[in-house]
């Protein structure tokens, strides 16, 4: 240690050396000092604008508040769906003034215990929710306190004005006014609106300070949609589906009511329903849209499309007479019985009688493979174009049925298709062969809205003029116009002297075509004793057509389609078509 | 030593007391913006310093007109209590972990600990000045240094006790010791704290076994490597080069021993803002959430700042700690960078100035005495504003002048009274 201390202390001169080192150590801090400065200018200069953003980010708190939704109507505007304003109260607490008073005050308007208000005063400073979503009449009562630092912010709620009615087309919005179901969810670009962001600034703790910072986005109202649905006939259409349901103890059923001309769906009705106000306390077997939603076996009412491919193929004129062996035959190993038995029938007849064999016979002239193109042709296989949440047909590839297809397809067995895809067959007999796009929203149209405070409803009227309108589209042409008008006729048939008696309207011309399939169970095979029921057709009057389906599933006691469906089918044309049609409430929307 | 001296009037360093009174109310008046709104506001918190500042004016007048000779020969005596009433203090309960204060938080002993130190050891240095067996000097100056550092690192109060180190290095500097023992201190300590920081990165348990295999290896690794750099130099170079060597050896050896000992001493509270410091974001809620947030304010600040109590994470409550520890971050988001450096210029300014009454002293004691209080305020102001950028680990040391607090206020303006007594009594 001494040597290197001695060699050091050579060079020192005391003085000197505390003024060298005083100066050293002024450039030392100096150069601290510099070091400071240039962090300085790095966080500061460069790199400000990007502290800036994560300050701003963890200042600005957002309370998204519901979005003002556009409203349903009815073809006739009549309202189905309203969009409310419901108003969401707030405390200002550095403003009130006597806090056991207010919330004395408050308590039995908002039913909330005065303790409970008292606690939420003391979270922030500025700004607490007391309740949100408030009816107009509490949030009036409490408007009218005038109490100071208390005040609401609008939010939209929904309000469902006729609970049941149409509710597997209209569908339901969640608690935060997004739609779910139906018309709701599949147009809730257009029906939302604009969500409201609160912008607002809050501190560390995440209390918001100020409200009603900029940023704060007025609402904007969706727009307002009208259905082709009308109101009356929907009504009646779930009225009777509900009766005949009832009646026959059925576990489901479906009417819908269509315009086979244009496509657009009047009627839409499931049993069992809902009430679409209280949408949370029902489950899918309620909610779920059966008649778009649901296969199934549609049975004889296919035979129309088997009778119609056949004659449009010319393989056979309606009066050529076919044996129908006296209700029991056998088709290579497997045999075919009738419910009635039947000799000799003409073409018309098979379809009118609904014979197996004689629809089997004719179908082996046709064929498997022109059989398969003509379901196709129908558009079994696919969706039938409609606007709502609906399911594909299934239909086996032509390679994958077997040697007895034949003997179960002709008469509406070995596939499965909604009840939307039952009515379009018959649309397309209907409508000259003309399978018209079905589809439920006439038109889009914005509100011409004002929101403004404590004004609840919005009176105002969807203006037409500025419409997003769809207009009727053509989605297939499976036979030909002649073949169409012949089938009609032998429709018309089935009912003035076939299985169809029951569904007989006096003064209208009714055509249609029964079905009463055995239901297949889900392993393979049929269930015994568990039948579906139905009914499709048209009624026709002066100058307008309407076309009907009706489906009872799984009713107890009498199971035929002539006994469970054509008598709500016949009430169902007659209301319909004298409203339609006598009372001249003919489209006003048109 | 004692005689009188004429003082010349214009030798009172008067600007360096405006410096000093202009940094104070402009920290009063950023410990009003800071506690001006907010859920925490309390608007009586600038009037509570507002007093304190006027109680330190008066020890200042007191430090500045006694004859600083005075402290020379009191030194030993006061550095002994103040040593006592320091072990007494941690006899105390802990209040939140800590024993920091006198009578619930209203004296904070440590503050004026260190300018015993200085005097004590300013009088120890001017003393040996002559002394020729410098390592005698630097031994004995090191047991100054050394019990009062570790009674404060035993509070625990690591910023304080930290901030010892430096002044003594300063003190030890000016006042002749051999750069070869500065070196001493300067080497290990950085080996120290860099390994310290190291330990604590990778989590390693120094008590477990695996750990001290590793360290074990590590060191191991470090003697061959000096005996091969040894060796090497005993061929080549000059005796003196491979004392240095061996000399180098030892420092870094030293330092790891220190720093094993670091990591078994250390809170994990310490270790969190050391590992916080290297890396924020490891823990953006817990220990990393002061650097964040300091960083967010003052970036958020800008070129020309926010204007005055206009700082959104200031007044959010966004900023921790902002009326004391985070002081300057008030002042740059609000003030701005311009706000910022126009703050430091000041301090610089100060800081020369006390640099100036050092150069210029009589006597070593007076000298010696400026020199460690210019050190003890660089070192304050440069562990603060480093810690609000992030260059620094957190450690709680206030900024002196403008953080909230009296104690701190009180010593910084004794500090400046002698100053300007040193400056004095000149001839």
């Amino acid at each position: 240690m001494k040597s290197y201390k001695q060699s050091i202390d050579k060079h020192r001169d005391p003085e000197k050396s505390q003024k060298i080192r005083t100066f050293v150590f002024l450039i030392i801090m100096q150069l601290c000092f510099i070091f400071l400065i240039y962090r300085l200018f790095m966080i500061q200069c460069i790199k400000g604008s990007q502290y800036r953003d994560e300050a701003s980010v963890q200042h600005y708190g957002k309370t998204s508040l519901a979005s003002m939704r556009g409203d349903i109507y009815d073809r006739n505007l009549q309202p189905l769906a309203i969009g409310l304003n419901s108003y969401s109260l707030y405390a200002d607490p550095s403003n009130l003034e006597n806090w056991e008073k207010i919330a004395e005050t408050l308590s039995p308007i908002i039913d909330i215990p005065s303790s409970e208000i008292l606690g939420k005063f003391k979270t922030s400073k500025y700004f607490v929710w007391l309740k949100r979503q408030l009816p107009y009449e509490e949030a009036r009562r409490i408007a009218s306190l005038e109490l100071a630092g208390i005040g609401f912010r609008e939010e939209g709620s929904r309000l469902y004005p006729k609970d049941e009615l149409a509710a597997h087309v209209i569908g339901f919005v969640n608690m935060d006014n997004v739609g779910l179901e139906g018309v709701e969810k599949v147009y809730e670009p257009y029906i939302q609106g604009r969500n409201q962001e609160l912008k607002s600034r809050i501190d560390r703790k995440g209390r918001i300070l100020r409200p009603f910072d900029p940023g704060y986005e007025k609402p904007i109202y969706g727009m307002d949609t009208v259905l082709t649905i009308d109101e009356v006939v929907q009504n009646i259409a779930e009225k009777e589906l509900k009766k005949a349901c009832e009646t026959w103890q059925a576990e489901s059923g479906c009417v819908i009511i269509m315009d086979p001309t244009t496509g657009e769906i009047i009627a839409l009705a499931n049993y069992p329903t809902y009430n679409l106000n209280k949408a949370f306390s029902f489950d899918d077997e309620q909610r779920r849209n059966r008649a778009i939603r649901d296969l199934y076996e549609p049975g004889s009412v296919f035979k129309v499309v088997t009778a119609s491919a056949a004659l449009n193929e010319e393989l056979f004129s309606v009066t050529e007479t076919i044996d129908c062996e006296k209700g029991v035959y056998n088709f290579d190993g497997r045999v075919i019985h009738d419910s009635h038995p039947y000799d000799i029938l003409t073409f018309s007849e098979v379809v009118q009688k609904s014979s197996n064999i004689g629809i089997t016979k004719i179908a082996s002239r046709l064929g498997d493979k022109r059989l398969y193109e003509y379901m196709k042709a129908f558009g079994l296989d696919d969706k039938t174009g409609l606007d709502l949440m609906e399911r594909k047909g299934f239909v086996r590839p032509l390679e994958q049925w077997t040697k007895h297809s034949m003997q179960a397809i002709p008469f509406g067995h070995e596939f499965a298709i909604t009840p939307l895809h039952m009515l379009c067959i018959i649309n397309a007999i209907t409508n000259d062969g003309i399978i018209m796009k079905p589809f439920i929203v006439k038109a889009i149209t914005k509100k011409e809205s004002n929101i403004d405070n404590l004004n609840v409803f919005s009176d105002s009227k969807p203006s037409l003029e500025s419409a997003v309108e769809f207009s009727p589209d053509i989605a297939r042409i499976p036979i030909s116009q002649k073949v169409s008008r012949t089938m009609k006729k032998i429709l018309i048939g089935v009912v003035e002297d076939g299985t169809g008696k029951k569904a007989k309207v006096k003064g209208y011309q009714v055509g249609g075509k029964t079905g009463t399939a055995q239901k297949a169970s889900k392993t393979g095979g049929y269930i015994p004793g568990k039948y579906v029921g139905s009914f499709a057709g048209f009624v026709s009057g002066k100058d307008r057509i309407i076309s009907i389906i009706v489906v009872v599933n799984e009713p107890r006691g009498k199971h035929t389609g002539g006994t469970v469906a054509c008598p709500a089918f016949s009430v169902i044309a007659e209301q319909t078509m004298q409203y339609l049609t006598a009372g001249q409430r003919s489209y006003a929307a048109r | 030593m004692l005689n009188s001296k004429r003082i010349k009037v214009k030798d009172f360093d008067g600007f360096l007391l405006a410096v000093a009174i202009v940094i104070s109310l402009f920290g009063l008046l950023t410990i009003f913006s800071a506690a001006h709104s907010g859920p925490m506001s309390n608007n009586k918190l600038w009037i509570a310093q507002a007093i304190r500042l006027g109680i330190a004016l008066v020890a200042m007048f007191v430090a500045l007109i006694i004859e600083y000779r005075i402290l020379y020969g009191f030194s030993y005596i006061i550095y002994v209590i103040w040593a006592v009433l320091l072990a007494i203090l941690l006899t105390f309960p802990e209040q939140s972990g800590v024993r920091r204060w006198f009578m619930k938080g209203a004296i904070q002993p440590s503050e004026l600990a260190k300018i015993i130190l200085i005097i004590t050891l300013a009088r120890f240095l001017s003393d040996k000045k002559h002394v020729a067996d410098q390592f005698r000097i630097f031994a004995g100056a090191m047991v100054i240094v050394m019990v009062y550092t570790i009674l404060i690192f035993m509070q625990p109060a690591l910023g304080y006790a930290l901030t010892l180190i430096p002044i003594a290095l300063s003190m030890f500097y000016i006042g002749g010791i051999s750069s070869t023992y500065l070196l001493l201190l300067i080497i290990p300590g950085f080996v120290a704290s860099s390994a310290t920081i190291i330990i604590c990165h990778k989590g390693w348990d120094i008590t477990a076994t695996s750990s001290l295999i590793k360290i074990a290896l590590v060191s191991f690794g470090y003697g061959v490597l000096s005996l091969f750099a040894y060796y090497m130099i005993s061929k080549t170079r000059t005796r003196n080069g491979k004392k240095w060597v061996k000399f180098v050896s030892i420092c870094i050896f030293a330092g790891f021993l220190m720093a094993l000992a670091g990591t078994g001493i250390l809170k994990d509270y310490q270790k969190a803002r050391l590992l916080a410091f290297v890396n924020p974001d490891f823990d953006p809620k817990g220990a990393g959430y002061q650097i964040i947030q300091s960083k967010i304010a003052i970036g958020a600040g800008g070129i020309f700042g926010q204007g005055y109590l206009k700082g959104t994470q200031n007044r959010l409550d966004f900023l921790p700690a902002q009326h004391t520890d985070f002081v300057f971050s008030v002042v740059a988001e609000e003030w701005g960078f311009v706000g910022a450096v126009f703050l430091m210029f000041l301090f610089l300014t100060l800081i020369t100035r006390c640099l100036k009454a050092a150069y210029k002293a009589d006597d070593d004691f007076g000298a010696l005495l400026a020199t460690g209080i210019t050190a003890m305020i660089i070192t304050q102001v440069f562990m603060n504003i480093g810690m609000t950028v992030g260059m620094m680990p957190i450690t709680g040391v206030p900024l002196p002048l403008m953080s909230y607090g009296g104690s701190s206020l009180v010593a910084t303006f004794i500090s400046v009274g002698l100053i300007l007594n040193v400056r004095l009594k000149r001839q």
